[in-house]
């Protein structure tokens, strides 16, 4: 193939963290107008080689080329101005500042120490309107906005800098499935533009819808470059694992008890409204929906983290009553919170620390002390079970991959003994090794007879390990669906309301 | 630069950095001794150690504080509070008797504690910014301070078995060390076993770091956050009974003394993090002695007060940079 094709030509890339290689002799080329994906599980090392192709990062040793020239990219602003766009997974926006003060921060105070308010307005509003998303006002306060528009808001900063090649880190991951559509036809879009795009992620369906060609990385190095054409579904998964994956969800062969545990008419705002359901003994009830329809909500208000404006509770046949995440842990129910980084373990304190956070009474010695043996055993033992990969116990939890940070924080849930586990998007963010671990912990647990609550807004992943769905819309339940129902066709339906004739779209703009 | 020559300074920088406050010390003991001859002379010692006896309960106080990710500003006031309480409450009600004093130093404490339960509550439950609360509450125990003496110095009159006492523990020395530094050596061992072997200890620190993940996992932060702040309260105004032992009277002005600054400073000093989750005891410590040999120093030397304040804000300063570059070559 001529070279000359080539847009971007990344050659031999390394790029190493202390002792630890992250990139070894990467190699990625990238066409003019192509959307080029970038594929590989958690710690592959896409983010690190985009970040260096964009001046985020430096490169150790390699090449980089643009147009066939050789260039030499060391911080950001190098990388605008040889036209590269990065739009990162936590969105670089000023949330009280407007649409347009955000599209044109770079610029701000630049021309002139006045801002022209009518000009700029005008000029980002052209840009909006340009891409098709006229509903969006450049005056408009951008913490206003929705996820997805926000993303939008980013792409016209983007552009606004005049950029031929944009790069999107795992757009995708907070947007729901209507708005994932409208992404993908402003990328088509952009596209026929000219612009090309790089488009990192892990999810497989859309990679093979969007892209037109696939470079897969693992472990930090170049595996293969693909045609979208070429590959199935499956051949990409058992490529991005390096193993077959065959049996994706682990089998269960859990014992369904009586109901153990009941929420009743549960009521928080618009969020939550009159919300009931039970769980039986060993039992996985998934709760599923589109960003937004209120799962989060609704498992923080019968956890007493968020408070409840009604609604009961009843363990084992018994009304209990929870108003903190502490009366709820009292009465054996755990919670593994959505956010890991924020919410799920304390990164900056041994791994040790974490585990044993919920239940430092079983280690009380003389005196109050702390005994560290018995504890060290226990969480030895924990670590084993779970198969958490950790150096040291008493190495900071910062140190693990995402995936044994989760684990960290199942473990932490499993120490403080809870028998009913509310589980919020247990394998978001952690790749498909990790995952199908943590999918035989959860099988694990409901063998021994307790309560899962399974909330995620991956189909497949409710789809393949629950034995009953709840499908949540607008804050209410909108559908129930048992085992022999289960198909990504039905949670579609109720999730979105296909016969309702109500759009996501007109319930987004309530908001 | 090659690359030898690049891992042997990473090493003696991490080194530095992970015992700055140790090299500090090494550092301003070494220079003071040749500054001053009278510096290492047993006299000078005793009496820089003695005068630190306040500050190290005030600042272990403010360590906790500081782990939880908060800060009190009321700890000197509340320290003012404690002094006039002990000297109040031997003058006032003529307690002569050792007990009665016992029972003062209890009140005194419980009043310290008091103080230190409205900042806690404030921040805790009222989730009111623990710069704002407390110094509402510093403004409150001096207000309070001044209105119970009427503005004016408390003396202990000698003579009563219980004034006799307060003044002899002023003055008094066992085996050559002042009998306050036992007191002191006391305290710095229990909060050291309480930071590092107790539930209560990691909790704290826990609460400091991710106060949301600690509550998601049903532990009561805003019980252990006030725990905090009542020891505090409480370890300041037993701090102020050292000052009034030590002047044989107690004055409200010394509400305004600035002890809660030195302790904050000698916390940071002693590389604890503003945002919580990090601060050791004996670093603690050290950064006492660090403000304490500074100002000694310069005492031997003659310096007047005001330059004085200015050298100590520029060691502060150093000392916090020097943290901030050590945190800087970690992450890269």
């Amino acid at each position: 193939m001529d070279k000359e094709q080539y847009q971007i030509e990344m050659n031999g890339i390394t790029k190493k963290f202390g002792g630890v290689t992250a990139l070894n002799n990467v190699s990625v080329k990238v066409r003019k107008g192509e959307i080029h994906a970038l594929m590989g599980e958690n710690g592959a090392g896409k983010s690190t080689i985009m970040k260096i192709l964009a001046g985020a990062l430096q490169k150790d040793s390699g090449e980089i080329k643009i147009g066939g020239q050789p260039v030499d990219i060391k911080t950001p602003l190098d990388g605008m101005n040889q036209g590269i766009s990065i739009i990162y997974q936590e969105l670089m926006l000023v949330p009280d500042l407007s649409v347009a003060e955000n599209i044109f921060i770079d610029k701000l105070g630049k021309e002139s120490k006045l801002i022209n308010y009518k000009q700029m307005n005008q000029k980002a509003q052209e840009y909006l309107d340009a891409i098709g998303f006229e509903s969006i006002r450049a005056t408009a306060e951008v913490s206003t906005l929705t996820i997805a528009h926000q993303q939008i808001v980013e792409i016209c900063k983007a552009l606004s800098r005049k950029a031929s090649i944009l790069i999107l880190d795992e757009p995708t991951a907070v947007l729901s499935n209507q708005e994932v559509t409208y992404l993908f036809q402003l990328l088509h879009q952009l596209k026929r533009e000219e612009v090309t795009i790089i488009y990192i992620s892990h999810r497989l369906e859309e990679v093979l819808e969007l892209c037109d060609r696939i470079t897969i990385m693992r472990d930090g190095t170049y595996i293969e470059t693909l045609n979208v054409s070429e590959v199935t579904k499956k051949e990409l998964a058992n490529k991005m694992v390096g193993r077959d994956l065959q049996n994706y969800y682990p089998e269960r062969h859990a014992e369904i008890g009586p109901v153990y545990f009941k929420a009743e008419h549960i009521n928080r705002g618009r969020k939550v409204q009159d919300l009931s359901f039970e769980v039986r003994k060993g039992e996985v009830l998934g709760i599923n929906g589109l960003v937004g329809a209120g799962r989060t909500e609704t498992i923080r208000a019968i956890f007493g983290e968020d408070k409840r404006a009604s609604g009961k509770i009843y363990i084992d046949g018994e009304e209990v009553t929870i108003n903190s995440p502490q009366d709820a842990v009292k009465h054996g129910i755990g919670l593994l919170p959505e956010d890991r980084k924020t919410q799920g373990v304390i990164l900056n304190i041994p791994i040790r620390n974490n585990i044993t956070l919920g239940c430092m009474k079983r280690f009380r010695g003389f005196m109050g002390a702390i005994q560290v043996k018995k504890e060290s055993t226990y969480i030895d033992d924990m670590v084993d079970q779970l198969s958490i990969k950790v150096g040291q116990i008493d190495n900071n939890v910062s140190s693990l991959s995402g995936g044994n940070q989760q684990k960290v924080a199942i473990a932490k849930l499993l120490a403080s003994q809870c028998r009913i586990l509310l589980l919020d998007e247990p394998t978001r963010g952690v790749d498909i090794g990790a995952k199908r671990e943590i999918y035989k912990i959860i099988n694990n647990m409901a063998e021994k007879g307790f309560c899962v609550v399974l909330v995620s807004s991956e189909m497949g992943e409710v789809i393949g390990m629950c034995d009953r769905i709840l499908i949540m819309r607008e804050g209410e339940i909108k559908g129930e669906l048992q085992k022999s129902e289960f198909s990504e066709e039905s949670l579609i339906g109720y999730a979105m309301d296909v016969n309702g004739g109500k759009t996501d779209e007109q319930s987004e703009d309530r908001e | 630069m090659s690359k030898v020559k690049t891992e042997n300074n990473f090493e003696l920088k991490k080194f530095i950095v992970k015992n700055n406050a140790v090299m500090i010390f090494i550092l301003l003991v070494v220079a003071a001794s040749c500054m001053s001859s009278n510096f290492l002379t047993v006299n000078n010692i005793m009496n820089v150690v003695r005068q630190q006896v306040p500050y190290v309960l005030v600042a272990i106080g403010a360590m906790l504080v500081m782990m939880t990710g908060g800060i009190d500003l009321s700890s000197g006031a509340v320290l003012g509070v404690g002094s006039c309480v002990i000297a109040l409450f031997l003058q006032k009600l003529q307690i002569t008797g050792v007990n009665g004093l016992l029972v003062g130093l209890l009140i005194t404490v419980i009043v310290g504690a008091i103080f230190g339960a409205l900042s806690g509550f404030l921040v805790a439950y009222c989730k009111i910014a623990a710069f704002i609360a407390t110094l509402a509450v510093m403004t409150i125990a001096q207000g309070a301070a001044y209105i119970a003496t009427n503005g004016q110095p408390v003396r202990l009159k000698a003579g009563t078995p219980a004034a006799d006492a307060m003044i002899n523990f002023g003055k008094g020395k066992f085996l050559g060390i002042p009998l306050g530094v036992y007191v002191a050596l006391v305290f710095i061992i229990v909060f050291l076993f309480i930071v590092k072997k107790t539930a209560y200890g990691r909790l704290l620190i826990a609460c400091g770091s991710n106060e949301v993940s600690v509550r998601l996992s049903g532990i009561n932060v805003k019980g252990y956050k006030l725990t905090a702040y009542i020891i505090a309260g409480a370890l300041s105004s037993l701090a102020g009974t050292f000052v009034t032992c030590r002047a044989a009277s107690a004055t409200p002005s010394t509400t305004g003394g600035g002890y809660e600054l030195d302790a904050i400073a000698a916390v940071v000093i002693g590389g604890a993090s503003l945002d919580g989750g990090k601060a050791s005891v004996l670093n603690t410590i050290i950064g006492v002695f660090i403000m304490a040999i500074i100002g000694n120093i310069m005492n031997l030397m003659s310096i007047a007060a005001y330059p004085q304040k200015v050298v100590k804000g520029v060691i502060i300063i150093a000392a916090v940079l020097l943290q901030k570059v050590g945190s800087r070559s970690r992450e890269g």
